[in-house]
């Protein structure tokens, strides 16, 4: 299929995000409670339009830090949704983000 | 901008130093800050004479619609906390906002209130708009704050402040001016000038 010109896009942001636990969280378990949180506070149909990806290659599990892409309009609400995680499979914990760009390039600290 | 995080209840051990690494400027480790619980007026009017000299701020924990009023009617307290708690309704009406703004009152709005999911959490987030609203009419001071005991509790400021933006309301005042004047005020009235704690000379 033919990409879309650039003018059609929708704008991305990409969010990069650090996991506060006591132990060592592995991706699946981090993208189970992202949806989790995401799904309960913004519903079916406010997460259609923020359309997340959590991003499988950049999420570094002895950092604890990974990166989400969300559709640029409702950034602050899946933000807010991301805040409403306190536990992940069975630990306590919370995430923050700590970085947000348009560019997967320009986020610091990636292994890429 | 800057962070401030007033409503800490446990101001020890591990939480203040993580507070500070995910982005929080100022947290109430560093001010003499006392919660108070009251069943009834005369209580709670005792306590506030207490503890109004000692403490940097003074937060009052809401819940019964009469005390709810009366903290919003008194200029000696500088937050009430949750006054949703427990309720069917906001415990917040045009009257207690008003006399909110007018006696520089805060109304806290505590993260602790959403720890239950699903329906608990619609309606206190249901509380919450309808209190944003009133305070944003008449101009009452309103903040968030995580109400963290354990480190786990904690969350980034600016998760909170997308939370109160995406309720419709602003942010920006809720995590950083309001409690920013509050810690003003609170080291004003320190200062060895003033005539007795909190009035200043002219």
């Amino acid at each position: 299929m033919k990409h879309l010109p650039p003018t059609l896009r929708e704008d991305q942001r990409y969010l990069k995000f650090k996991v506060h636990s006591e132990e060592e969280i592995q991706f699946p378990e981090v993208v189970e409670s992202i949806w989790d949180a995401a799904l309960g506070f913004l519903g079916e149909k406010g997460l259609s339009s923020a359309d997340p990806w959590i991003m499988k290659n950049l999420y570094d599990s002895s950092k604890q830090i990974g990166v989400i892409k969300v559709n640029s309009k409702t950034e602050d609400d899946f933000r807010a949704s991301l805040a409403f995680i306190d536990s992940i499979d069975r630990y306590k914990a919370f995430v923050t983000v700590e970085q947000v760009s348009g560019t997967i390039k320009s986020l610091e600290g990636l292994n890429n | 901008m800057q962070f401030h995080e007033l409503c800490l209840r446990n101001t020890s051990g591990s939480v203040c130093p993580k507070a500070k690494e995910i982005g929080w400027n100022t947290t109430n480790c560093s001010l003499n800050t006392v919660f108070l619980e009251a069943d009834d007026w005369g209580e709670l009017k005792r306590k506030i004479g207490e503890n109004r000299e000692e403490a940097d701020m003074l937060i009052f924990e809401g819940g019964d619609e009469e005390l709810n009023r009366k903290a919003c009617e008194t200029s000696k307290l500088d937050i009430l906390l949750h006054p949703e708690k427990d309720r069917k309704d906001s415990g917040l009406n045009h009257v207690m906002a008003e006399a909110a703004a007018d006696n520089n009152v805060a109304i806290g709005l505590d993260f602790t209130q959403l720890e239950e999911s699903g329906k608990g959490r619609m309606h206190v987030l249901a509380h919450w708009r309808k209190n944003l609203k009133l305070c944003e009419k008449y101009n009452a001071p309103y903040l968030i704050t995580t109400g963290a005991k354990e480190r786990h509790q904690l969350r980034g400021p600016r998760e909170l402040k997308a939370l109160i933006d995406s309720l419709g309301h602003s942010g920006r005042k809720a995590v950083s001016e309001v409690p920013g004047q509050i810690i003003d005020r609170a080291e004003r009235s320190k200062i060895d000038e003033n005539v007795r704690p909190g009035v200043e000379k002219k």
